[in-house]
């Protein structure tokens, strides 16, 4: 027991809690992220909000005994933990607005929106510049939302071709794009 | 054999997101970003290029997509050239039956517009006059209903204008996006307490 409270002691960085533009800093720096991971999670816009929401308040309430330098992944573990919850309690009306793919980006908010305006321009020329074959697989599996089988049934190749093809298409989409990050 | 585990999470993240996990592969799937941050991001990353493709992939749509459109205009323009004959056809029948009967009431014998050779005649005369009036109509005129060539242009306008502009406004709105600290944040910091569940807006 008192092993225990000195090794708090020691790893706790005992501070004041964080103050406001910390707090603003932290989220500046981390909430678009963090939106989308919880939005990978939840897989609802709303729900992601109200996740991020609960995120950030545990950070004004807790985030002074994180360490600074692991802080993001506190943060992301935090969002985790809220986002399973979340999920777990909204589990039937989540399976009823069905998943991320199908709903309605154009109703986003401008703040509420995942996608920054650059990636979605790197993500257009990354588009343009894939073979033919693996774009169409991409588009019809992303835009369209098909399920990898209607795919291959539809174009009349087989089911691995498909995921080759959305594989190789992804990576050259996110190679594409982190070699314009550098 | 030489395989990395590593390479395989972007494609993990993306299954995931995508919803083609089965439940047990999501539970496991979970488990692990319990604890591996490169997975979170993995994960995040996903999230938005699946977002950024949904909203710009409509631009680029695949042959297959884009062939219905061009088989669509040709049979339109099979349509209107059908209509533009059928109508010249009307027109010069009647205009035939006119002229033939107001000058020469005395002629007993019509050709019968099922005659072929009639029907023939008929057009090729009611052509001409056709070309000779639109070529002395003033320019204006021309244009009061559109040609076969105006019909293919406003197409290829449109899709210029998609091509051009694509997501205009979306984009627009996007480029603005800058992430602001929301207000609920900021009085939630300054009073240092969890806020209500109100709209994180």
């Amino acid at each position: 027991m008192h092993d225990n409270r000195e090794r708090t002691t020691q790893e706790v960085d005992i501070r004041e809690p964080l103050d406001p533009a910390e707090i603003a800093a932290l989220y500046l720096e981390h909430g678009g992220e963090l939106r989308r991971f919880i939005l990978g999670v939840v897989r609802n816009r709303e729900l992601a909000n109200d996740v991020l929401q609960a995120t950030f308040a545990k950070a004004v309430e807790r985030g002074h005994e994180s360490r600074a330098e692991t802080r993001k992944a506190w943060l992301f573990r935090v969002a985790l933990n809220e986002a399973l919850v979340y999920k777990r309690r909204h589990q039937s009306h989540l399976k009823a607005t069905a998943h991320l793919a199908r709903s309605d980006r154009s109703a986003d908010a401008p703040e509420d929106s995942v996608v920054r305006g650059e990636t979605v321009e790197k993500v257009r020329a990354a588009l343009a510049s894939l073979p033919p074959e693996q774009r169409q697989v991409v588009c019809l599996r992303i835009y369209e939302d098909k399920p990898f089988a209607d795919i291959a049934q539809q174009l009349q190749i087989p089911l691995g071709t498909v995921l080759t093809r959305m594989r190789l298409g992804l990576q050259k989409l996110r190679a594409r794009i982190e070699s314009e990050d550098k | 054999m030489g395989h990395d585990p590593q390479s395989d999470i972007p494609w993990e993240a993306f299954r995931y997101v995508a919803g083609e996990m089965d439940s047990q592969e999501q539970q496991q799937f979970e488990d692990r970003l319990l604890s591996d941050q490169s997975l979170r991001e993995a994960l995040a990353h996903a999230v938005e290029l699946t977002e950024a493709v949904a909203l710009v992939a409509c631009e680029l749509q695949p042959l297959e997509v884009a062939r219905p459109n061009r088989r669509r205009r040709n049979w339109a323009k099979v349509a209107i050239a059908s209509a533009l004959a059928a109508s010249v056809a009307i027109v010069a029948a009647s205009w035939f039956r006119h002229h033939q009967q107001q000058p020469e009431p005395v002629v007993a014998v019509h050709p019968s517009s099922s005659d072929p050779a009639y029907n023939l005649a008929a057009v090729a005369m009611t052509w001409t006059q056709l070309r000779q009036a639109e070529r002395q109509q003033p320019a204006d005129d021309l244009h009061e209903l559109p040609s076969l060539h105006d019909w293919a242009e406003a197409e290829l306008d449109s899709e210029l204008d998609t091509e051009l502009d694509p997501d205009a406004v979306a984009f627009e709105t996007l480029n603005d996006v800058e992430l602001t600290v929301p207000a609920w944040l900021i009085a939630a910091a300054e009073v240092g307490v969890l806020p209500t569940e109100e709209s994180p807006n």
